[in-house]
């Protein structure tokens, strides 16, 4: 095939255009347009996986987002220096092959970097001591060493917009691998850069729309966060090699046929060596890649077992968060979502003994109960303590936590969803609560994570209490977990004055949870008194109810309740607002 | 000095300098090997294993003098290799002075590369034999250029051939001199007298500043020629260029800038590392602390009593520890030491003389200070070393409650306080305010984890102690966490309770500890059972300003500790016996 310049010298403007558009003539533009949709595609699955990633590190999905989308957008500034360098040198086959480079480096570094993510909290714990960072907080020096980190690729990426303009307005030049001074066809491609240049955004647009979309419903699910970054860096490759392959097909090297010309030959003979070079960089990023893929969980697995404490039994990556079972020392078997400590068999009495009984205890007849929340089934085994409970619905989201539940978590959870009274639904919380028409609910108990994104944060606003209201019986008590009263007091304080603002009687207690440190629950309710219990009304219950515990009993209770009244939590209940759907509150380590 | 007579050498003072400087880096080499030694004792373990892995590697460093000789042989500027020449001299003073914190990554790397299965089969110790002498050799690996670069800059002249036996031999003496002095007085005398983690500070710094020193002076009198660029003296009346003629008068710096461009540059690098330096010398002198404790450390000592250690934590920001346990956190001191003294105080009328037990950390006192009646605090604190950095590194935080007139510290341990009195080795004053005279003990000391520990929670201390209280007087005491050490926690109520007729568990929440009880005792029947309405009053009275304690929790933090599990074990007899100092309790 030839590009055919010679026939386009006389042509209109118009026509030129025309046949940039079709592009019938020659496949070239066509495949630039199919890279850069490729490359698109990588760019932004790959954001997406570096994304999850930071999440489980960082804890907070808010901050991963922020760090991640303003190193990318800081890394492309590289394209004006890839602009300058593709402005000097002009030659077609120059670009491509750079292009193949940097892609064949993109490729490596993706399924490198991916994995060794989880080192980035050792090596900020090196800098903290060794250079001037001492003086600054170790969780600036983590997103530091997390933004560095995540920068290396997007300062590559930078290349290829750049570089694809060049190489399509060169196509549409009609005389690739000539240096043409013609001053007429440098106007024109003058006359179509604007549309070069849309149609490279346009398709680089839509591949990361895909890229995205792909990777968070259907490669991080099916494969997980590892291997998706594997698919990834293929998908960078073959894009790379499409580019290299179909530019060859254009331009196939000067025929041996004319042997007086000796110019001629010696052309070949160089770009031949040239071609013959550039299959080697493929090659060798795929045998490192295959390296890798290979020993991936392995590399991930040295920093894990630090960062979860112990030996990891199980992990898993759903298509809402990583969920990973670990053997701790002293706590015990222990559940972590996203990174973030869940339960572990230590905490299981306190925590849900502290969630479950002054909400039960105070009601006179329990009947009905709503979990929200409660994937790891300690809350429902303290719930079927009280004989008195007829039934009992528990919402989770992720139906593979309660799977997982099951088989790893007995010990917390007693092998309480197969009792006969209890109800699993696998929805939204929000959704239910707001479809929901039945008679409502004695006890709804919150048991969510704590607000650390902004998924969690919608469970903890104005508008999700008042729809619980919805749910409850007119005596009937909603309690719910508020995070630790002393790291996040913002929290705990906004999560009370939100639940004040739904229900009549409110009140936080604190109670203190061994590996999560000390801890805050909130209750509320709108006729009920539960507040006007006295310990021995308590001890009563109890023992009519025949329930046996560790640490609750009536002076704890009270004393939970006497404990939340404090000047700390006082403090911080000044500058706590309300939160809302509009604008929920967040659990931010600076906040 | 027969060498140094050619013109195009180097001029005789530089080639002096040049001499002083390669008996400076034998010096110094020969230290670091002597400083590298005890410190790879330390991670190695064994002395034999450790000399032989310095010496080797030094040996094996020294081969780099090959590529540099190369070097020397291809560039042919004097100036390139003076460079050369001072760049070695200031990393080598930075490698000395964070000599602590490269061992201690070493042996980190070591128990990574451990364990990652592909090179399982290798055992941690090879590991760490290799990290360490890959640590050691970087000195040496520096330290290979200096013969051939000064056995070539002394000989820069044509009858190179003539002078070079008499150039090498005198190099080499220098530098045996050098190294034999330097590794003599650091091992015989200066290790000793100053310790590693100081001698490491001393020499790099001392490197560094002598290196930055004549290098500045260096390009200061430095002047190039333009034909070639050795270093010539140049006459004075050369020196006005000609370019001062073409510039404005008001530019005239800026070509005097530009002229004198390197010292500028090289005064501005010397300036940043020195800087950097100064800032973290603390972290860079206790860096082999570094692993033991969490965050940076910025204070360690080890004395008589305790192993004291300040550091920046990441959660708890400035911690004090002793032994190893954080004793006092910026961030959760009042969690700690708010339940302490207010539950006790509070229930008492008006508590007038207070004895602290321990505190040297200073959290205990700083909230009793908060009582207006309080006339006298006396402190038995035996370790006036603890008092001492808590003075240092925490008055800022609490306002050094140690300065306070009301306060009066005692440096002997309370244990011995019957012995102390019977032998009239307090002042009579003392004596006399001492017995029967309290309202109020705080035994502010950890956990009985050791035999020392624990003669502060037998019952002959009690004994004691209950001797210097007064009729209406409480004692409260550390006891230990009510989730992992319950034992501990009922032994020490029980032991109070076999001196005195009333006792009670409280229980607080401490960030960095978790779930921590005290155990108060008290003669006086009905004391504790304060009225809600009295302890509001003499808050409002008292007018303290606190974080988590008051009067409307004050029975909560009793409450608290009254979990079932608690109630249960101590219901049982038969777990729990009473410390006595013939059968002391020490917690597992």
């Amino acid at each position: 095939m030839n590009p055919g310049g010679s026939e386009k010298k006389g042509k209109e403007k118009g026509s030129e255009i025309r046949r940039f558009l079709s592009m019938k003539e020659s496949k070239f533009p066509r495949i630039i347009l199919l890279y850069m949709f490729l490359t698109g595609l990588c760019s932004f699955g790959y954001e997406l996986v570096m994304e999850r990633t930071m999440v489980i590190i960082l804890g907070s999905s808010s901050a991963a987002m922020g760090l991640i989308i303003s190193t990318f957008i800081l890394g492309y500034l590289s394209s004006f220096y890839f602009g300058k360098w593709v402005d000097k040198n002009q030659e077609p086959i120059k670009i491509v092959s750079k292009l193949l480079m940097l892609e064949c480096l993109i490729c490596v570094l993706l399924v490198i970097i991916v994995p060794c993510l989880r080192y980035a909290p050792f090596i900020a714990d090196y800098l903290s001591y060794l250079i001037f960072f001492y003086y600054l907080d170790y969780y600036y020096v983590l997103l530091l060493t997390l933004g560095l980190f995540s920068l290396v690729v997007p300062v590559i990426m930078g290349a290829e917009i750049p570089f694809a303009i060049k190489l399509l307005a060169n196509s549409t030049k009609g005389s690739i691998g000539k240096n043409d001074d013609d001053n007429k066809e440098q106007d024109e491609v003058y006359s179509v850069i604007g549309q070069i240049s849309g149609w490279v955004f346009a398709f680089d647009s839509i591949g990361a729309a895909l890229g995205g979309f792909l990777t968070a419903l259907v490669l991080i699910p099916l494969i997980g966060r590892l291997y998706s970054s594997v698919v990834l860096a293929l998908t960078t490759l073959l894009a790379g090699v499409i580019l290299l392959v179909s530019f060859n097909k254009q331009h196939p090297a000067p025929s041996n046929d004319e042997k007086g010309n000796k110019k001629k030959n010696c052309k070949r003979k160089r770009t031949m060596k040239h071609r013959k070079k550039m299959v080697f960089y493929p090659v060798l990023a795929l045998i490192i890649v295959f390296v890798v893929a290979i020993n991936m969980k392995n590399i991930e697995q040295g920093p894990l077992s630090d960062m979860y404490g112990g030996n990891i039994l199980f992990q898993t990556d759903t298509s809402y968060q990583e969920i990973v079972i670990t053997e701790i020392p002293v706590a015990g078997t222990a559940l972590y979502l996203d990174g973030q400590m869940q339960i572990s068999e230590l905490d299981d009495e306190m925590y849900h003994e502290f969630l479950v009984h002054p909400a039960l205890i105070s009601h006179d007849s329990p009947k009905s109960i709503l979990i929200i929340g409660g994937g790891d089934g300690g809350t429902l085994e303290e719930i079927l303590k009280h004989d008195i409970v007829e039934e009992i619905t528990l919402i989770e989201l992720d139906r593979e936590v309660i799977d997982i539940s099951q088989k790893y978590l007995q010990s917390i959870n007693n092998g309480s969803f197969d009792h006969p009274k209890v109800k699993v639904l696998t929805t939204d919380g929000r959704v239910f609560a707001r479809e929901y028409s039945g008679d409502g609910f004695d006890v709804v108990i919150g048991d969510l994570p704590d607000p650390d994104s902004e998924a969690v944060a919608m469970l903890y606003t104005c508008e999700f209490f008042s729809d619980i209201q919805g749910l409850l019986k007119p005596n009937g008590i909603f309690a719910l977990q508020s995070a630790s009263w002393y790291e996040y007091p913002m929290v705990t304080a906004s999560i009370i004055k939100t639940l004040d603002a739904e229900f009549t009687n409110i009140s936080l207690y604190l109670a203190n949870v061994w590996t999560f440190g000390p801890w805050s629950f909130s209750i509320g309710s709108e006729k009920s008194k539960w507040n006007e219990i006295t310990i021995a009304e308590i001890e009563n219950r109890l023992t009519n109810r025949t329930i046996e515990t560790v640490y609750y009993n009536g002076y704890t209770h009270k004393g939970s309740f006497l404990l939340a009244d404090n000047p700390f939590m006082d403090e911080a209940m000044k500058k706590a607002r309300i939160s809302t759907l509009d604008r929920p509150i967040l659990q931010n380590p600076w906040m | 000095m027969e060498v140094i007579r050619s013109e195009r050498s180097l001029p005789l003072k530089w080639k002096l300098v040049v001499l002083s400087l390669l008996f400076l880096f034998g010096f110094v080499s020969f230290a670091y090997e002597i400083i590298a030694q005890a410190e790879a004792i330390v991670y190695i373990g064994s002395s034999n294993i450790a000399m032989g892995l310095v010496i080797s590697t030094f040996i094996l460093g020294y081969l780099s003098s090959i590529p540099f000789g190369l070097w020397a042989d291809k560039k042919k500027k004097s100036t390139q290799m003076i460079y050369v020449f001072f760049l070695i001299g200031i990393v080598t003073s930075l490698i000395i002075i964070y000599t602590g914190n490269l061992f201690h990554i070493a042996s980190d790397l070591s128990m990574f590369l451990a364990d990652i299965p592909l090179m399982g089969e290798i055992s941690h110790y090879i590991w760490l034999l290799i990290t360490i002498s890959l640590t050691i050799t970087i000195v040496p690996l520096l330290m290979g250029g200096v013969i051939p670069l000064s056995i070539k800059l002394l000989i820069r002249d044509s009858d190179a051939y003539r002078d070079i036996g008499s150039t090498a031999g005198m190099v080499f003496a220098l530098d045996s001199l050098g190294s034999a002095l330097g590794g003599s007085i650091t091992a015989i005398y200066l290790l000793d007298k100053l310790g590693k983690d100081k001698l490491e500070l001393v020499i790099g710094l001392s490197l560094l500043i002598l290196t930055a020193v004549v290098a500045v002076s260096f390009f200061g009198g430095m002047k190039r020629t333009n034909n070639d660029q050795t270093l010539v003296d140049i006459p004075k009346e050369k020196k006005e260029s000609p370019k001062k003629g073409r510039t404005t008068q008001g530019f005239a710096w800026m070509s005097w800038i530009k002229r004198h461009k390197t010292i500028f540059i090289f005064i501005f690098v010397i300036g940043t590392i020195l800087s950097t330096v100064l800032v973290n010398l603390a972290p860079i002198k206790y860096g082999g602390q570094q692993s033991r404790f969490e965050g940076v450390v910025i204070y360690y000592e080890k004395n008589h009593y305790h192993e004291i250690a300040v550091s920046k934590h990441p959660e708890l920001d400035l911690t004090l520890y002793t032994d190893m346990k954080v004793v006092y956190s910026q961030r959760d001191h009042f969690q700690l030491y708010e339940p302490l003294v207010h539950v006790p105080m509070m229930t008492l009328k008006e508590p007038k003389d207070v004895l602290i037990v321990g505190g040297g950390a200073g959290g205990a006192l700083a909230e009793v200070l908060k009582y207006s009646s309080i006339e006298k605090v006396i402190i038995m604190e035996e370790d006036a070393g603890l008092i001492k950095v808590s003075k240092d590194y925490f008055s800022k935080l609490q306002r050094s409650p140690f300065s306070d007139r009301r306060v009066e510290v005692i440096n002997s341990p309370a244990w011995m306080l019957d012995r102390l009195l019977n032998n009239n080795s307090l002042s009579e004053d003392i004596t006399a305010s001492m017995l029967g005279n309290f309202d109020c003990i705080i035994i502010d000391r950890l956990e009985p984890r050791n035999p020392y520990l624990t003669s502060y929670y037998t019952r002959e201390f009690y004994f004691n102690m209950s001797k210097m209280l007064n009729d209406q007087g409480i004692i409260i005491s550390h006891a230990s966490s009510p989730i992992l050490k319950e034992k501990t926690c009922l032994v020490i109520n029980a032991t109070m309770g076999s001196v005195f007729n009333h006792t009670k568990l409280i229980s607080g929440d401490v960030w960095s500890l978790g779930p921590y009880m005290y155990s108060m005792g008290a003669n006086s029947p009905d004391i504790f059972n304060i009225s809600q309405n009295r302890l509001i009053k003499k808050f409002k009275e008292y007018d303290i300003q606190t974080k988590i304690y008051t009067p409307y929790n004050h029975h909560g933090f009793g409450l608290m500790a009254m979990t079932n599990n608690i109630l249960e074990k101590a219901a049982v007899s038969g777990i729990i016996n009473i410390s006595t100092i013939a059968e002391p309790y020490i917690e597992i």
